[in-house]
């Protein structure tokens, strides 16, 4: 109901729905959106709950046929690459 | 071996594998980081160590005795390990062992268990006397179809009755010139790690075939029934399913021989290299088959080198394999080898057939490195 409230007044909930991300993702996007795309603040209590909701159920599934190499198999230069 | 209480089992584990990485400290499992397997013949300290249970606290060679029986063996026999190196030709071969769950955690949905990744796997020398000769001084039955194995390892839970892994091969398998009831590992008595003083040997195949801390080979006129045997134990889907399927137990089959595979040992992931041209190098193997070639790339697959491949040592080694590969220009380049067996088959580079329990990952090894 939140998610509904503070998103969809701007974009469709699809927007939110097709995409994937553990707990930072959610939260850089927020304040990507407040940054950059006329989000307004939303209540720190609301915002926990909304988080809460994204982390559980719109989490990084992991579902790839073939994940990138682990990082510490990568050169020094590209250990953040992933 | 002396007497060691379980817990010394697993800080000796450490002491003398330093360079694996531990996966479970209890039981044990730990594999060989790739860059550590470029040896031909894999030294014991880098030689992956897979447990079921807990090796046994007795383990010496004088008072150990191996039983052969079982409902198709004509003459029912107790050997000690003197007896056996008396009575039959002591043979040495490198072979090849890799536990059926090796790459296993590169499936999705996951594959419950050890998380290996590419490190299960080692081509050591073993010593010891064929299978064959011991089964037909015994007496084989027209009747018989499997030959099982009962170890001294005990089971987790701590209950002495309860067997913790009995598995075993066709007599076909068991009867290859190749399959060994072995007493040495490079050389060495074998250490409790690998299932001091006798355990059995049948290259090709999973690890789990191979019988540690070996006290009876059982000739059944049937395919063994012991523990690991049946359910989704180191067995695939008949046909093959789309990935998280539920199968029911009468459509597994058992995994007999193991796929073609190759890892790059040298150099290792991760490296940043100088110049436009890099010498690799790697091992490849194909389970009861031969390695006819390898290839390269490192452009994601878009092209592909041969490299030169050497002959096995014998029958169910692993075959060395080199090339030089040429980076266009300076950034980072993944290596990606290819092994194909005799049959053509080769190695997929996206995760192959989903199976409950992940086996049989032969997807082709990569690695990363830096060219500046």
């Amino acid at each position: 109901m939140l998610v509904t409230g503070h998103c969809s007044a701007c974009h469709s909930l699809q927007l939110v729905t097709t995409q994937r991300g553990d707990r930072d993702f959610w939260l850089n996007t927020i304040r990507w959106m407040q940054r950059t795309q006329k989000l307004w603040e939303i209540p720190p209590d609301q915002e926990e709950i909304i988080l809460n909701y994204l982390e559980t159920h719109y989490n990084e599934t992991e579902w790839g046929r073939r994940p990138p190499l682990a990082a510490s198999l990568m050169p020094s230069e590209n250990v953040n690459a992933n | 071996m002396p007497w060691l209480p379980f817990n010394a089992h697993a800080m000796q584990g450490e002491a003398v594998k330093p360079d694996l990485r531990v996966l479970n400290d209890r039981p044990l499992n730990a594999e060989t980081p790739a860059h550590l397997l470029n040896d031909a013949t894999t030294p014991t300290r880098y030689l992956f160590v897979r447990n079921n249970g807990n090796p046994p606290v007795d383990t010496n060679p004088e008072e150990w005795q191996l039983r052969i029986e079982g409902e198709s063996c004509v003459r029912p026999t107790t050997f000690s390990i003197d007896e056996l190196k008396e009575r039959f030709e002591i043979v040495s071969y490198d072979l090849q062992l890799e536990c059926g769950g090796n790459g296993r955690s590169e499936f999705r949905p996951r594959a419950s268990g050890n998380q290996w990744t590419t490190g299960a796997i080692g081509c050591p020398r073993w010593t010891g006397v064929r299978v064959k000769d011991v089964l037909d001084y015994c007496g084989v039955k027209e009747d018989a179809q499997y030959v099982g194995f009962l170890g001294a390892d005990t089971h987790l839970s701590g209950d002495p009755n309860k067997v913790v892994i009995s598995r075993g091969v066709p007599v076909e398998k068991a009867r290859e010139v190749e399959s060994l009831i072995a007493f040495e590992l490079n050389g060495e008595p074998i250490p409790l790690l690998h299932g001091a003083p006798l355990r059995l040997v049948c290259g090709g195949w999973p690890g789990s075939v191979s019988g540690k801390w070996l006290t009876h080979l059982l000739i059944r006129d049937r395919v063994h029934d012991g523990p690991k045997m049946g359910g989704n134990s180191y067995r695939v889907p008949c046909a093959p399913v789309a990935p998280g399927t539920e199968v029911p137990d009468d459509q597994m089959c058992i995994i007999e021989s193991m796929p073609v595979k190759s890892l790059i040992t040298s150099p290792r992931s991760g490296m940043t290299v100088n110049g436009s041209q890099l010498d690799v190098s790697g091992q490849a193997w194909a389970g009861d088959l031969k390695v006819t070639s390898v290839h390269t790339s490192v452009d994601f697959g878009q092209t592909w080198q041969a490299a030169e491949v050497a002959a096995p040592r014998n029958r169910l080694a692993w075959q060395q394999w080199r090339a030089r590969v040429h980076f266009p220009k300076p950034g980072y380049y993944e290596i990606w080898a290819r092994a194909t067996d005799e049959l053509g088959r080769s190695q997929p580079m996206l995760i192959p057939g989903w199976n409950p329990k992940g086996y049989l990952n032969n997807a082709a090894h990569r690695t990363a490195v830096q060219s500046v």
